[in-house]
């Protein structure tokens, strides 16, 4: 019966190009909204400007990429939010009481896993769905960062060498964050397609029960990919402190929604088994460029939700048709 | 590889399914393993492979005690299964399912060179031709019978054990498989294979086993037994009367009719009427449009084209409600997905089906519920502690009769039936072949859709045979041959 949809190669050229169009409606609307973005705003695109807009999509790239594999699995991670604010606090902490910041860093990885592990745990063995467990440590981990902190911002870390320059520093003239938002897009393109763990993600959450019966060891690789989300919290929450040279115990609050807005803008799909390195990307780079562009134009902040919301629904939508 | 299953014992929450079984399979054969429905074949596969793990029982291989925690133990031995159902992944390509688990891989990152030329040794050994990059939903279900078929021999095992392989598979595909089966043979492999074609299994199989209802009935070579012996051994009576007299109902009126139902990727020019009083049954292989067809008279899918008239009236039947109020019942494929509420009790069942009738002001009358539900349990022979019971608890034939007995709650004047008698007992069968004769004599239309033929053959007036979405064939079920529907099922004409 699948036979009408099999003669591709006999298709013509608009067709091609159709197909081609309709595989990539998300890269397509980023196009459009740069090309928007060029003719509204001279100052778009400055090296300057492309460069601070990379930044801006750092935290939140690193963020979705953790909720990506996640939602591939078939899950959701809500708690990424209160991680960064937790273990970006655990940092700050750290280095004013004089450890090495690169051992700080360290230990918030640390911190940042053992959540993901924590919410691993709850959902593979402790049978809870993904969206309660990481509900109940996404306010778990944001109570102990005000209690821990006292509600007070932990600012002035004083370091000039790693804290200061993870955050804050350049290579090439390119910021660090920026560079890290490349490096793990690139590793994690290759994490997907190429590995035996990155297929077993996708298997996962395409369908758990084949995933049992392949032989794959379903609630252990669970745990792991919680892991990840946790650890990529934390990165991101390490360049964040080091860039506002300050954490704060509110940070990061209803981040993890943009998140998962990145991954589902990027075609990545809430039922799992689908999603792509790439995809995410975009989806970041969309969210960034909106929330840049209309700071340039000076229009509303307020703009930019009502915007991104649309984009997310369109894009679903037009995901859907294809 | 040489297979003893000793004395094997599994329960599933307080119903035992196997009780003691032994199975032996001895190296280098083809091995039947042979039972109705719900015999308990797809478990004792499962527990030879370490899908499911017994309550009691020992696995011996080769002489050597073995315990299986999982299918890559099994494997590591050189065991694979083709499991009954397709475990695919359909998002995901040809070459991805066919290496899950498998994966030529050097830390932790895939060799997908390596992966393609194993991938093309196989499928060419299997005489399939296939883009390795397509994504599996693409494929046909008999193209996804085939890869999960090609998954098994990407391992070199030694024993391959294949679960109702060919229920989907076309004429061509099944020659192409039983050539490798003999090849595999050849080269020294046991295969132990389930199905219920009982000619491929005098055709392939060296030696079968029977079970009926979780028990080792016998095991024989294929050769000192007649189709007959196997049949009479599997049902544990003459098949003669699991089928009761068909009752002399006087065929009357046009009840629904279809005209040219179309459905693009499912079903084309579908056309068919069922009358007072007739039984018309649907035989075809899985996945090729049936219950589709079903879904699209419920109103649950839309058409693309065709008319449907009821009582010669055309109607829309755009969604489920026009449908239950014209009086059609749907008994559908899966009851628990879509037929049951597994945790509500059995009242609860005929309730949500029924509000209507029970309900006065919004507030639902117990007493009329409990008249239904009486009425319509009785009726379908349902066994039962007390109606609170939750259906969960219940055996799936009697689960089955809840299905049956909320919709003729309904009053329908036609029912669907799409799989009635899958997975359950001989005993449940038989009541479910009575109660729709007793609804032939009620003057009911039946539709009823089954993959088993012999089923078919002895409850239908009229069999539409279907091929790949369309009807290859309207035959008056009088001195028809299985053979003969078997071949319009497989496209032949
Ligand atoms: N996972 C399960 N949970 C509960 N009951 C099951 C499960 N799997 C199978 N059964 C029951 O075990 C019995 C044997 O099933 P099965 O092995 O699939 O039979 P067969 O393959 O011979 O048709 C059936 O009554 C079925 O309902
Ligand atoms: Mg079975």
């Amino acid at each position: 019966m699948n036979k009408m949809k099999l003669d591709i190669k006999k298709e013509d050229i608009p067709s091609i190009v159709l197909n081609y169009f309709k595989r990539n409606i998300p890269l397509i609307g980023l196009i459009v909204i740069v090309i928007m973005l060029m003719i509204l705003s001279p100052s778009f695109l400055t090296k300057y400007n492309i460069i601070s807009v990379l930044r801006q999509g750092s935290i939140n790239g690193l963020l979705a990429f953790g909720v990506t594999i996640v939602i591939i699995s078939g899950g959701i991670d809500l708690s990424v939010g209160s991680t960064l604010a937790f273990t970006g606090m655990i940092f700050a902490k750290a280095i004013v009481d004089g450890i090495p910041a690169p051992i700080a860093f360290v230990i918030a990885l640390i911190a940042g896993a053992i959540i993901g592990a924590i919410n691993g745990v709850l959902i593979s063995r402790g049978k809870l769905q993904p969206f309660i467990a990481t509900l109940g440590s996404m306010m778990v981990f944001r109570g102990l960062t005000l209690y821990i902190s006292n509600g007070v911002p932990v600012s002035r870390l004083g370091d000039t060498g790693f804290a200061a320059w993870i955050g804050r520093g350049y290579f090439l003239g390119i910021p660090i964050p920026a560079i890290m938002l490349i490096i793990i897009t690139i590793a994690f393109a290759f994490f997907l397609s190429k590995t035996v763990f990155g297929k077993r993600i996708y298997a996962i959450g395409g369908n758990a029960k084949g995933a049992k019966l392949s032989g794959i060891n379903v609630k252990r690789n669970i745990v792991y990919i919680y892991m990840i989300s946790g650890l990529l919290a934390a990165f991101a929450a390490v360049i964040l402190v080091s860039r506002l040279d300050s954490a704060v115990p509110t940070a990061g609050i209803s981040y993890e929604l943009n998140a998962i807005a990145a991954a589902v803008i990027g075609g990545t799909s809430l039922t799992g088994g689908k999603g792509k390195a790439s995809g995410t990307l975009i989806g970041i780079l969309i969210i960034a460029v909106i929330i840049n562009g209309l700071n340039l134009l000076g229009t509303s902040a307020y703009l930019q939700q009502i915007i991104t919301g649309l984009i997310i629904i369109f894009a679903v939508i037009a995901d859907r048709k294809k | 590889m040489k297979l003893e299953l000793k004395k094997i014992c599994k329960s599933f929450g307080p119903v035992e399914v196997l009780h003691n079984v032994d199975f032996h399979v001895n190296d280098n054969e083809v091995h039947a393993l042979i039972g109705e429905n719900g015999a308990g074949k797809s478990t004792l596969v499962k527990i030879l492979t370490g899908i499911e793990t017994c309550n009691s029982g020992k696995i011996l291989i080769d002489g050597i005690e073995h315990k299986f925690n999982n299918v890559l133990d099994s494997e590591a031995i050189g065991i694979a299964i083709v499991n009954q159902e397709l475990n695919l992944f359909t998002d995901m390509t040809v070459l991805e399912n066919l290496f899950i688990c498998k994966e030529s891989s050097k830390l932790g990152i895939i060799n997908k060179k390596a992966q393609i030329e194993i991938a093309n040794r196989t499928l060419k050994r299997l005489g399939i031709k296939v883009d390795l990059n397509q994504p599996v939903s693409d494929l046909s279900i008999g193209m996804q019978q085939m890869l999960e078929i090609s998954k098994s021999l990407i391992l070199d095992a030694k024993l391959i054990v294949l679960d109702e392989p060919t229920s989907a598979l076309t004429n061509i595909e099944i020659g192409n498989l039983f050539r490798v089966l003999n090849l595999l043979k050849k080269d020294g492999k046991s295969i132990i294979y389930i199905s219920h074609r009982l000619n491929e299994i005098f055709e392939l199989c060296d030696t079968i086993t029977i079970l009926r209802d979780g028990n080792f009935v016998l095991r024989d070579r294929v050769k000192n037994m007649s189709f007959d012996d196997v049949v009479k051994n599997m049902v544990g009576y003459d098949l003669g009367n699991l089928y009761p007299p068909k009752p002399d109902v006087k065929i009357g009126n046009v009840l629904l009719e279809a005209r040219n139902l179309s459905k693009e990727n499912q079903f084309k020019d579908v056309s068919f009427k069922v009358h007072e009083g007739e039984i018309i049954g649907f035989a075809g292989l899985m996945g090729f449009g049936r219950t589709e067809i079903m879904n699209v008279l419920f109103g649950v899918e839309n058409r693309d084209a065709g008319e449907i008239l009821f009582k010669d009236k055309l109607v829309k039947l755009s969604n489920v409600q026009h449908a239950k109020k014209l009086g059609i019942g749907y008994v559908t494929e899966n009851r628990k997905e879509e037929g049951l509420f597994l945790d509500s009790n059995i009242k609860q069942n005929i309730l949500y089906n029924n509000l209507d009738k029970v309900c006065k002001q919004f507030i639902i009358n117990k007493n009329l519920l409990e008249n239904l539900t009486n009425e319509f349990t009785q009726l379908v022979n349902l066994k039962f502690r007390d109606l609170d019971q939750l259906i969960s608890e219940l055996s799936g034939g009697n689960q089955q009769k809840v299905v049956l007995a909320k919709w003729l709650a309904t009053n329908p004047t036609v029912l669907i039936l799409d799989e009635p008698t899958r997975g359950i007992d001989v005993n449940s069968k038989k009541q479910i072949y009575e109660l729709i004769f007793k609804l032939k004599e009620m003057n009911l239309g039946v539709i009823l859709v089954s993959s088993e033929l012999v089923e078919l053959l002895g409850v239908a007036d009229k069999i539409y045979v279907m091929c790949e979405g369309q009807i290859k064939a309207e035959i008056e079920n009088k001195d028809v041959s299985d053979e003969l529907i078997m071949k319009y099922m497989m496209g032949g004409n």
